[in-house]
């Protein structure tokens, strides 16, 4: 054998030889303040949170690689937890980080992730979660909820809390039920289903996907809504009382109740449809290019 | 001796002074100077660590900003419509040739830069922390002025500096990292 | 435009930064500036005229606020209008990754897409550490931007003044940006110390 195939030899058996990667356990508590910031950082595994009754966080984590290093820093009114590889190689390595956190339920939370899916449960402060490729499941409660993800799918369960719920996503879908107050929600291919009770504020872009909303209306709501491609379908409870004001380029406008759309010029194949329904009140702007637009009370 | 009782002088608001400056009061616009010229050069002298270029870039600043008045329109405070100049400004020098001179204590000692102790994180004073920022390097440096000193938000950080959020956040977490290691902290692991 | 404001991502991050936030913010200069500001006023220089803005007030404010990237960096000093660039091809990338390339009547000026440019090689950066069908989610929506971006500029050719296409276009180069910022930002968790 030459000398360097006899070294690729001995390369390839100390990698098949070399001894599995010892998982660490790790377990951290720290008292906070009840509203303390617990700001959690991982890339592949889990993040769940849930809320309890004291005024205290427990980490509890399983990291499958022993080259994963977990930062913890804590003082009562800040928590850093962050899972960090040195050398940086994730793409090919599928150790995963699980991370098991329980926090006061006033904490006001932020966590960012690359795969890792995040789940929340309990938590009543202020949420930030950001995920490349991880979904994300969290209640709403009073507090305002931030859940963006590139390609998995958010889900918000409110608990008929008044919250303003605000989704991101690129070809994830978004899901947000039970909620009241405000809805801000942004997507390029994935699909936006929405129910808002009370809503006095809802806001939602789409490139090509899907918008679907539900939404009880305050009597000063303002809807705005928009999509390039994808349609927009909005049920809105009745009694309706809205000024509607409605442009599609080139796709159709349907409304189940109210005036039939015209056509914007002669010269512009765009369709467009402005009238009041009920004592108005409400303001409902919706536009597309070429997606569809249908409205219904029921 | 009968004393006159003279009536407390009137102080315009800043958005009077504004106003007035808009329409080229030069007596209001020097009353706006006097409001906000302490945080002008703060961001000045913080972000470049030299007094004189400061002095210089504070007085940019104003100047930049009365010729700019009739673009401002309100959408944000004057405050800081004025503190993104200030940063312009700072910027525009830094990429120019005379820029090239301004130095952290960084480039001067390399990484071994020494501080009177080193001390625990309660224990940092003021003077220990305006070091240990002074100490950064440019990027880093700037986003710890204008978010940690100034309480910019990282997106208004970002667009200040003409930089991208993620970097912003990035050299924050640089910054966090060069500046408990110099003033000789150990994480709580 | 709804902007909810989110207050975690806010407030000084750690406790050094907490204690730099304490600072005091107004630094007295060693000496009165104002005189020398006065006379450089003085001298005659016409003021700029008022710029003249190509999208709609509130677009573009709203773009600002609420764009995740807040890469617009919208000048209020600026002093004349930018005339809108010739859109050329984004170079090519060895990744086989390409920018949505927006048509000759986007109206975005070569400062703004050079602003993009600059954190695609960040975002390019990030990428490479992404697991294989990450990043092929991205490319797929990337296309469906594109599709999109083609969409209204073929719409904007027969109707130039439409604000409602306008902002259909700021918002889906707004989603690009934010696509590109969010992968830089998952970074951050890897970053280490320099």
């Amino acid at each position: 054998m030459s000398t360097r195939n006899a070294w690729l030899a001995a390369a390839v058996l100390a990698a098949i030889a070399a001894p599995a990667a010892a998982q660490q356990n790790i377990t951290k508590r720290a008292n906070v303040a009840p509203d303390a910031t617990i700001e959690v950082s991982n890339v592949q595994g889990s993040v769940a949170v849930a809320a309890w009754d004291r005024n205290e966080i427990e980490l509890v984590a399983e990291l499958e690689s022993d080259k994963d290093k977990l930062e913890f820093e804590a003082t009562p009114r800040i928590v850093r937890i962050e899972v960090d590889r040195p050398d940086g190689k994730y793409g090919r390595d599928h150790s995963e980080a699980r991370l098991q956190l329980k926090v006061p339920a006033g904490a006001v939370l932020v966590v960012d992730t690359v795969s890792a899916d995040i789940s929340v449960a309990g938590v009543r402060g202020e949420q930030d979660l950001e995920s490349v490729s991880g979904t994300i499941g969290t209640q709403a409660f009073d507090a305002p909820v931030k859940a963006a993800s590139v390609s998995g799918d958010v889900t918000v369960t409110g608990t008929g809390g008044k919250a303003a719920v605000k989704t991101e996503n690129v070809s994830g879908s978004a899901t947000v039920t039970g909620v009241r107050g405000s809805f801000d929600g942004e997507v390029v291919s994935g699909e936006i289903r929405a129910t808002i009770a009370a809503a006095e504020d809802i806001e939602v872009n789409s490139v090509s996907g899907d918008i679907a909303i539900n939404a009880e209306l305050t009597p000063s709501a303002r809807v705005e809504m928009e999509s390039v491609s994808g349609t927009i379908g909005l049920t809105v409870k009745p009694p309706v009382n809205a000024d509607f004001d409605l442009e599609s380029f080139s796709g159709d406008i349907d409304v189940c109740f109210g005036p039939k759309a015209r056509k914007t010029s002669k010269f512009t194949p765009g369709t467009e449809l402005s009238f009041t329904q009920g004592k108005g009140g409400a303001r409902i702007e919706l536009q597309t290019l070429s997606g569809e637009i249908s409205i219904c009370d029921r | 001796m009968n004393k006159l009782t003279m009536p407390a002088p009137q102080v315009d608001s800043s958005a009077e002074l504004v106003t007035r400056a808009c329409r080229g009061d030069m007596a209001a616009f020097e009353d706006l100077y006097r409001q906000h010229v302490g945080r002008v050069y703060g961001i000045c002298l913080r972000m470049t660590g030299q007094p004189e270029s400061a002095e210089d870039l504070t007085q940019d600043t104003f100047v930049s900003a009365w010729r700019s008045l009739p673009g401002y329109e309100g959408r944000s405070s004057f405050s800081t419509w004025l503190h993104r100049i200030a940063v312009n400004a700072v910027l525009a020098k830094r990429r120019g040739p005379q820029g090239r001179n301004e130095v952290s204590m960084t480039e001067e000692a390399g990484e071994q830069m020494e501080f009177a102790a080193e001390t625990g994180m309660d224990e940092a004073t003021p003077i220990d922390i305006e070091r240990a920022i002074a100490g950064l390097p440019p990027g880093a440096r700037d986003i710890v002025v204008l978010h940690g000193i100034y309480g910019y938000s990282h997106e208004e950080a970002a667009e200040m500096l003409g930089v991208a959020v993620g970097t912003c956040k990035a050299q924050l977490h640089r910054a966090r990292h060069l500046m408990r290691a110099r003033m000789g902290e150990e994480h709580a692991t | 435009m709804n902007t909810v404001p989110f207050g975690p991502r806010n407030p000084p991050e750690g406790p050094l930064l907490a204690k730099a936030a304490q600072l005091p913010k107004d630094v007295a200069p060693p000496r009165d500036l104002w005189p020398a500001i006065a006379a450089r006023i003085a001298k005659p220089v016409q003021p700029p005229a008022k710029p003249a803005f190509r999208w709609p007030l509130a677009l573009a404010a709203g773009f600002l606020v609420a764009s995740g990237s807040a890469l617009l960096t919208w000048s209020l000093t600026r002093d004349a209008p930018q005339a809108p660039a010739v859109i050329a091809e984004a170079p090519g990338i060895d990744d086989g990754f390409m920018p949505v390339n927006y048509g000759p009547n986007s109206g975005l000026t070569a400062g703004e897409l050079a602003a993009r440019d600059a954190l695609l090689g960040e975002f390019r950066e990030a990428l490479a550490t992404l697991a294989p069908e990450t990043r092929e989610a991205i490319t797929r929506n990337l296309a469906v931007m594109q599709a999109a971006a083609d969409e209204i500029d073929a719409a904007l050719a027969k109707d130039p003044a439409s604000g409602m296409l306008k902002g259909m276009l700021a918002g889906t180069y707004k989603r690009e940006l934010q696509l590109y910022s969010a992968v830089v930002t998952a970074r951050d968790g890897l970053m280490r110390r320099t």
